[in-house]
Formats: structure tokens, C-alpha cells, sequence
């Protein structure tokens, strides 16, 4: 992961099991909530940065997204056909527990950009699911009586069918 | 990588902030599914701040043109049809209102606002009923019409129009109660009061109030034109304040009070665009109106003329104006062969580009009764 032939300052990440990541620091930059410590620093940081909420799992991820988004930048040619086919395939590697977990890390790291990206990932996942499926998914508890989730679902089965055909 | 063992926890819910987030990115039946899980969903994702969040997102994706059709021998046919347009591209799409018409039946679209589509129709030419109707998520309701004051030649008219920064909306019912009457009657019906009990006398000189009005924060406006024997005045706009109750009453600009008047809203403004024109060149002047406190001043904002028949301006779409050309034509000598065609264009004052959105040909006399601009959105009924 670390960049040998140029001379890019590196800073150094540690996430809650105290695993070391290097980063660049042009990468650190789209990291805002580690940019934020950083520019609060009087001296060069040098010793690791805890990431007190952040597992290894997370932050290997997130960098890996980021070097590649990095990478596809730097060629501009195929820049937007490669960079979706990866973001396509980064999405579906995780699974929805994963995927949410990846979400709380990249809001407390404030990435902005994977951030919208896995908004928009999960936009699509809970898309045509059934309402059962979108509470699983959040963990949100029914607290409707059998009677009023009745006529919730006939409400909305008359919103989806209630269109006359001509 | 480490020796130490994941010191993993179930993994907590997301933050609400990052829900909401999620849902703005939704679709609309992902949304109204949402809101079936749970109370606390249901209420954030019905309030005015999400719904309000909603709209403004959706507003890139463009903005629709409904044209209402008709065959001008008789407003009241069910002949009539809506064209669903881009106001980008002039493309078309169809739009299906969710009520049968038979052929004695009618319908008049009284206008549209956040979304909603408030229409007053009669399915058999009898009954008629007002509808506020959402084509997004496809909910409608349907409300009484208080028209039982009708009267052979008396004038009468709707109007549709929210509460500023609300959910809630309010339909008018502007009549008179006899042919002979000076005055007319106001009656207003509230999505909150759920009933037409208020009533307004309304001054006189809100007696010749123009079917097309446009509404801007709470308040409705209507052009009217005084044409007594004697005394012919110049038109005026009449205000209406659904809040206050109150009519005002404004002058049009002095330089443009010959001609045609189109009221139009750009950017939460009161515009007027005053039109002179004949067969042969027109030009259109628009104006703005400013109001502080109880002072009303108007702006020229920009006109724009031209050889050939007059481009009627009718609705202003992110400070581009639609203008409409309508046509009847009459071919002589083949005994009742008469054609109507529409030229719709986009016009923009600030490059003075001009894109035709839509050519559109009937083989009939044809008007267009009515035009609305619709943004999507998930406001209620």
C-alpha cells in the first residue's frame, strides 16, 4: 500500500484492534475527521492517529476506495468507465450488515463522496423490497397494531394499483 | 493483520440523519413502503421538512407542462385532453387522471401546486366534484363543489393555492349569487377545516376576476377588467389573502396597460407580461412587482418583440418563459376544412435562445383552455 518511489508524506492510522494503516497524505485529505486532527496539530504528526471508532475491516475498505478512486482520477481517459465498474463491484462484495457498518465508519471519518455512494447503495437495495425487508434492514421495530398495518397495506395497494389503464 | 481478536458488537442502527439521507435517495413507493414500518417513520417521512427536502431535490429532474385541450364550440366535453410535456425537452408522456369521463362528462384543471393537481370534473355531466389528486404517489381525494349558487350567465370561478411553508392548502370559490347581483361572494375551502364555511363578501371592484390567476405565498391573483357601457377603466389586479382575508387591490405598470396581460410568478415574484400584438408583430413587456410593507412598485424586467403573430407568454420555468403560438386556420375554398396549430417554445431572456418544445397539428378549431406547471412531489392530498 505504500507508496516507495515517490516521497509523499505518509501518516499513520490505528483502528480499535490497533492495526497500523499508512495512508498518503493526499489520500488523508477526502478522510475530513482525520484532516481536521491533523490541521489541529502544531507539529508534524507522527505517531499513530487513533481511530476510536473505526474497526480494521472498515478502514481497509475505505482506503482501498479511496486509492482507487485516487488511481481512475489520475488516468482521466477511462477514468468514469473503470471507476463504476469498481464502485459496482465494491458494493456488491459487502453484505447488509457490512454495508452499514461501512457507513457508520465513513460518516465518522466524514468521506464524503463514499459516503453518497453507499447512501445511494442502499437507495437500491431497499428499492421494490417489501416492508418487512426495509425493517430488517434498519432494525425498525413494528410498532403498528395488526389492524392499522392492515389498512396501511390496503392504502398503499390502492396507491400502486389505483391507476385506471386506458 | 492483528493478533488481537475483533472486539466486534452487533452493529448499531444508523443515525437518523443518515436514514433520512438514505430516503431522500428513494423512490416514491420505497418511500410510502417506509412509511408503513413504523410510527416514528411515518410522521418524519409525512412531515413538511421531509416532503418540503424531497421537492426541492426533485426538482432536477425537471419540470412537466400540462396543456389542457379542447374543442372550442363547448368547454364542458369530455373531449378534451391533457398533453404532458417536458419543459426541457417537449417531450410527451401520457397522464391518466384517476376518474372515468363518459362522453357528457367534463373537466377543468383548476390548477396545480406542489405537486398536486387540484381538477374539478363530472364523470356524467351532472354532478360535478373538486379532486386534489398526487400523480406521484397516486393518491387522491375528492371534494364537494359548492357551485349550487349557478346562475345562466353569471360569472363564476376557482382557484387553488397553499399556505405558505405548509402541508395545507386552500381552494376559492369566487360567485355571484344572481345575475343582477354588484357584488360577489368568496367561499373557501381549507384541507385542515375540511369544509367550504368561510365566506367573504368580496369588494366591488372584485366583480370581473380573469379564470387565470397565479398564487405566491398565500395570496391569489387575478387580473380584472371593468367593462360597464359608460365607463370603461383600465385593468387592475385584484389580490386575495388567504390568511388575512383581506383584498388589495394593484395597478398594472402605466406603460403597459394596453394589450393583453399575462400574470406569471418567477422566483417567488409577482411578474405581469403585457402583450401587443397582431397578426403581423408583437412584443410582450415584462414586469415584476416588489412589495415592501404597503408600498407595490413595478420592475421592467426585459421584452422581447417580433415579426409574425404574437408568442403569448404563459408560464415561467427557472427564469425561462413557455410561450405559446395558437393558430386557427381556415382553408377556403373546401367547405368547413378548419385546422388549428400550436407552436410552444421556450424562450430565455437572459442568452435569447429559443427551443421549440412541441409543433402540434388538430385538424379542428382548438383551444388551449389552460396551462400548468407541475413539479413532482409527495405532498398529500
Amino acid at each position: 500500500m505504500s507508496g516507495i518511489s515517490d516521497t509523499e508524506r505518509m501518516i499513520t492510522l490505528k483502528t480499535v484492534e490497533g492495526t497500523l494503516f499508512d495512508v498518503k497524505s493526499s489520500i488523508a485529505k477526502d478522510i475530513k475527521t482525520v484532516q481536521a486532527f491533523i490541521d489541529d496539530s502544531d507539529d508534524d504528526v507522527t505517531s499513530p492517529i487513533p481511530l476510536p471508532n473505526v474497526f480494521t475491516r472498515e478502514l481497509s475498505r475505505i482506503l482501498d476506495y479511496l486509492n482507487n478512486h485516487h488511481r481512475f482520477r489520475s488516468d482521466i481517459e477511462k477514468a468514469d468507465e473503470e471507476m463504476a465498474r469498481y464502485d459496482a463491484e465494491f458494493a456488491k462484495s459487502m453484505s447488509h450488515e457490512e454495508l452499514k457498518a461501512l457507513i457508520l465508519a465513513a460518516n465518522y471519518l466524514n468521506v464524503k463522496d463514499l459516503l453518497e455512494f453507499l447512501n445511494q447503495t442502499v437507495a437500491d437495495v431497499i428499492q421494490n423490497k417489501s416492508v418487512e425487508f426495509v425493517r430488517n434492514f434498519f432494525g425498525i421495530e413494528n410498532d403498528y397494531t395488526p389492524e392499522e398495518e392492515e389498512k396501511l397495506r390496503n392504502e398503499n395497494e390502492w396507491a400502486f394499483n389505483g391507476v385506471e389503464q386506458d | 493483520m492483528s493478533d488481537v481478536p475483533p472486539k466486534r458488537v452487533n452493529i448499531p442502527d444508523l443515525p437518523m440523519e443518515i436514514m433520512l439521507e438514505i430516503f431522500y435517495l428513494c423512490d416514491v413507493s420505497t418511500i410510502l413502503n417506509t412509511r408503513a414500518t413504523c410510527r416514528f417513520w411515518r410522521k418524519n417521512l409525512s412531515s413538511y421538512a421531509f416532503l418540503e427536502e424531497i421537492a426541492r431535490r426533485w426538482k432536477s429532474k425537471g419540470c412537466s407542462i400540462f396543456a389542457h385541450f379542447g374543442y372550442s364550440s363547448d368547454w364542458t366535453k369530455s373531449l378534451d385532453w391533457v398533453m404532458n410535456m417536458s419543459a426541457l425537452t417537449g417531450e410527451t408522456s401520457p397522464l391518466h387522471f384517476p376518474f372515468l369521463l363518459t362522453a357528457e362528462g367534463w373537466f377543468q384543471i383548476v390548477g396545480v401546486e406542489n405537486g398536486i393537481v387540484c381538477i374539478r370534473y363530472s364523470s356524467m355531466g351532472n354532478k360535478s366534484y373538486l379532486l386534489t389528486w398526487n400523480p406521484i404517489s397516486r393518491y387522491s381525494k375528492i371534494i364537494s363543489d359548492p357551485n349550487k349558487h349557478y346562475c345562466e350567465g353569471c360569472a363564476f370561478l376557482y382557484s387553488f393555492l397553499y399556505y405558505p411553508n405548509t402541508l395545507d392548502y386552500a381552494l376559492l370559490h369566487v360567485y355571484m349569487e344572481n345575475p343582477d347581483s354588484s357584488t360577489c361572494v368568496l367561499t373557501m375551502y381549507t384541507s385542515f377545516r375540511r369544509n367550504w364555511n368561510v365566506t367573504v363578501p368580496c369588494p366591488e371592484n372584485a366583480r370581473r376576476l380573469n379564470p387565470a390567476y397565479v398564487s405566491v405565498n398565500g395570496v391569489v391573483y387575478w387580473v380584472s377588467v371593468i367593462t360597464d357601457e359608460e365607463d370603461i377603466q383600465p385593468p387592475y389586479i385584484v389580490s386575495f389573502n388567504i390568511i388575512t382575508y383581506s383584498f388589495d387591490q394593484i395597478s398594472l405598470p402605466n406603460e403597459g396597460l394596453q394589450g393583453s396581460h399575462t400574470l406569471l410568478v418567477r422566483s417567488g415574484h409577482l411578474c405581469v407580461a403585457a402583450n401587443i400584438g397582431d397578426d403581423y408583430s408583437y412584443n410582450s413587456v415584462i414586469w415584476q412587482l416588489d412589495q415592501n410593507s404597503s408600498s407595490f412598485n413595478w420592475t421592467k424586467l426585459f421584452s422581447y418583440s417580433g415579426i409574425g403573430p404574437s408568442y403569448i407568454p404563459a408560464t415561467i420555468v427557472d427564469d425561462d418563459i413557455i410561450q405559446i403560438k395558437e393558430r386557427h386556420l381556415e382553408v377556403e375554398d373546401i367547405h368547413d376544412f378548419r385546422f388549428t396549430h400550436f407552436h410552444i417554445r421556450r424562450y430565455s431572456p437572459v442568452t435569447g435562445s429559443k427551443k421549440t418544445l412541441q409543433w402540434v397539428n388538430y385538424d379542428n378549431v382548438v383551444k388551449l383552455w389552460t396551462l400548468h406547471k407541475f413539479y413532482p412531489g409527495l405532498f398529500p392530498v
